[in-house]
């Protein structure tokens, strides 16, 4: 086994989960989220020793193609979830999961690329400047990004989000 | 709340580190082979519009009048020899462009590389495909906004536009369309204007037909099978692959489009590629010919995984494998590799001509 290819694995394991959530977040599909995100590392290893930044590469390439996957022809959708589980939100007796579950629904309706910026954001914790880099885009798109997410939610929600948005008033 | 607690209750994850490497080198083989540029849609996926293809299923778009060059019906296979094994473009210089000598062949027509001085050292910044007389690229653009624009050389000329990627679309010769993208990914995207395009269909001329070399040759096939990709000289990998599918599949590529990979359900045909030599993939070179244990993954009983072989080339560098369905014998696959002839990787004046080196029956519509 090569150094790279001991190196790719080593990121793998220690990755894999969190680039699974990531894909989750962007794209509110377990099953579509573990194709982008495999799709993605097979990305990275032709390119591990190339690149310097493996963490920023991985998320941008996991985020961008769950962007792509929330693209598909809504029949092919279709095929994929046919054997997903259902997202619905259901009665808990547990108030904070049925929360979680409002909170997830109500992400997936906020256009794609704002949630992409709210999860890199408030999940993987990237300032503004890092978030711009991963989507190449303007850091002001970002910003706007970020601010209209948020609105979003909170009007789908009806109240606010309550996401713990600590990270983004320390980047701005 | 945090979003990290949205991700309580996750399933089991259904993939894992080894899948992760397999898909690498899954990857890594597809792109050394250059076997992903195998039709013109597909070209658009690696170098242009891969949102054309998922388009397939919509509506056809309207098409401007102009050259309606007649797609043939498809022939039987004892009516009609596909096309020789040699290209009519020959490469060229038109200002800062270069239009490199073809490096694929397929039974619709061919694909050169379009490299722009100045530009990525690592990578081309469009592709020409000039499809046979008669043959309509124009069925594979559904979702592409197609309008006239002005003549090249007194034929007509089509721009062409899908979700921003420019392409042109032109008669070079009478009956006989070419199509010109450019990359919409990675290095060297969107690196070509318009303008540019048509700068290169007004310096394009086609000339005496050229044998197609390749690194190797094997003077067995399978007596059903033919030969409807040939490629090689792809990029600095130095590689050549074929790809051969049943005759009868085969006779009816004839006269149109080659059909889109991504869409062709499971997988009828023999691939032979020629590669460097992948350690952990291969092993420590060794003579003679390697068939490796199949293995069930992913549900798939061993019966039902295809069958692969392959062989060194002397020095251990390199190595010729080739591809086959569950369906081929193992046998005959050996027999593929133990024919096969090659010329030195590094040195394309020594490559072999394709049309000479695999057996007669192994052309379209041969016997």
């Amino acid at each position: 086994m090569s150094d790279n290819e001991a190196e790719f694995r080593e990121f793998v394991a220690a990755q894999m989960d969190s680039l699974r959530g990531l894909a989750f977040l962007t794209c509110g599909d377990w099953h579509l989220a573990e194709d982008a995100v495999l799709a993605a590392l097979a990305r990275l290893y032709v390119k591990w020793g190339r690149i310097d930044n493996h963490d920023g590469y991985a998320r941008t390439a996991v985020v961008r193609a769950a962007i792509d996957e929330t693209r598909r022809p809504w029949w092919r959708r279709e095929q994929s979830l046919s054997h997903a589980m259902p997202e619905t939100p259901m009665d808990d007796p547990v108030p904070a999961v049925d929360e979680r579950l409002r909170l997830r629904q109500a992400l997936l309706r906020v256009p794609v690329k704002h949630r992409a910026v709210l999860v890199l954001r408030f999940l993987e914790g990237l300032s503004v400047p890092q978030t711009a880099a991963a989507l190449h885009c303007p850091e002001g798109t970002v910003k706007a990004y970020t601010s209209r997410g948020l609105d979003a939610l909170r009007k789908i929600l009806g109240t606010d989000p309550g996401i713990d948005t600590e990270v983004r008033y320390e980047a701005v | 709340m945090k979003l990290s607690e949205l991700l309580e209750n996750a399933p089991p994850a259904r993939y894992d580190v080894e899948d992760a490497v397999r898909a690498g080198r899954r990857l890594r083989r597809r792109r050394r082979t250059g076997v992903v540029i195998a039709a013109v849609v597909a070209v658009s996926a690696a170098i242009g519009v891969p949102q054309l293809t998922s388009r397939a299923a919509g509506p056809s778009p309207s098409l401007p009048a102009g050259p309606s060059p007649s797609v043939s019906p498809s022939p039987t296979v004892e009516a009609v020899r596909g096309p020789d094994l040699t290209y009519a473009l020959h490469g060229f210089i038109t200002g800062r462009l270069r239009v490199d000598d073809p490096y694929r062949w397929t039974v619709a027509g061919e694909t050169a590389m379009i490299e722009k001085k100045g530009g990525q050292a690592d990578a081309q910044e469009g592709e020409v495909t000039l499809y046979r007389p008669g043959i309509d690229p124009r069925s594979t653009l559904a979702g592409a906004k197609i309008t006239a624009t002005s003549a090249i050389h007194g034929r007509s000329a089509y721009r062409v536009d899908a979700d921003g990627a420019p392409m042109l679309l032109w008669e070079y010769a009478e009956g006989a369309m070419a199509l010109a993208t450019v990359r919409a990914d990675g290095p060297g995207k969107w690196a070509l204007t318009p303008a540019e395009l048509r700068q290169v269909a007004e310096a394009l001329e086609t000339g005496a037909p050229r044998p197609v070399l390749l690194a190797f040759v094997t003077s067995y096939v399978p007596p059903d099978y033919r030969i409807v990709e040939v490629a090689g000289r792809f990029s600095a990998g130095q590689l050549s692959s074929v790809q051969l599918v049943p005759a009868d599949e085969a006779v009816a590529r004839i006269g149109r489009p080659d059909p889109d990979p991504r869409t062709q359900k499971g997988s009828r045909g023999l691939m032979l590629w020629l590669s460097p030599t992948v350690p952990s993939d291969h092993g420590a070179p060794r003579a003679g010919v390697i068939c490796p244990e199949r293995v069930a993954i992913k549900g798939i009983p061993v019966e039902k995984q295809p069958k692969h072989c392959y062989t060194f080339l002397p020095g251990g560098k390199n190595v010729l494998e080739v591809f086959g369905t569950d369906a081929d014998a193992e046998s005959e696959l050996r027999k593929m590799l133990d024919s096969a002839r090659f010329g030195s990787v590094d040195q394309p004046s020594t490559w072999l001509p394709a049309g000479s080196g695999f057996p007669a029956s192994a052309q379209v519509g041969g016997e």
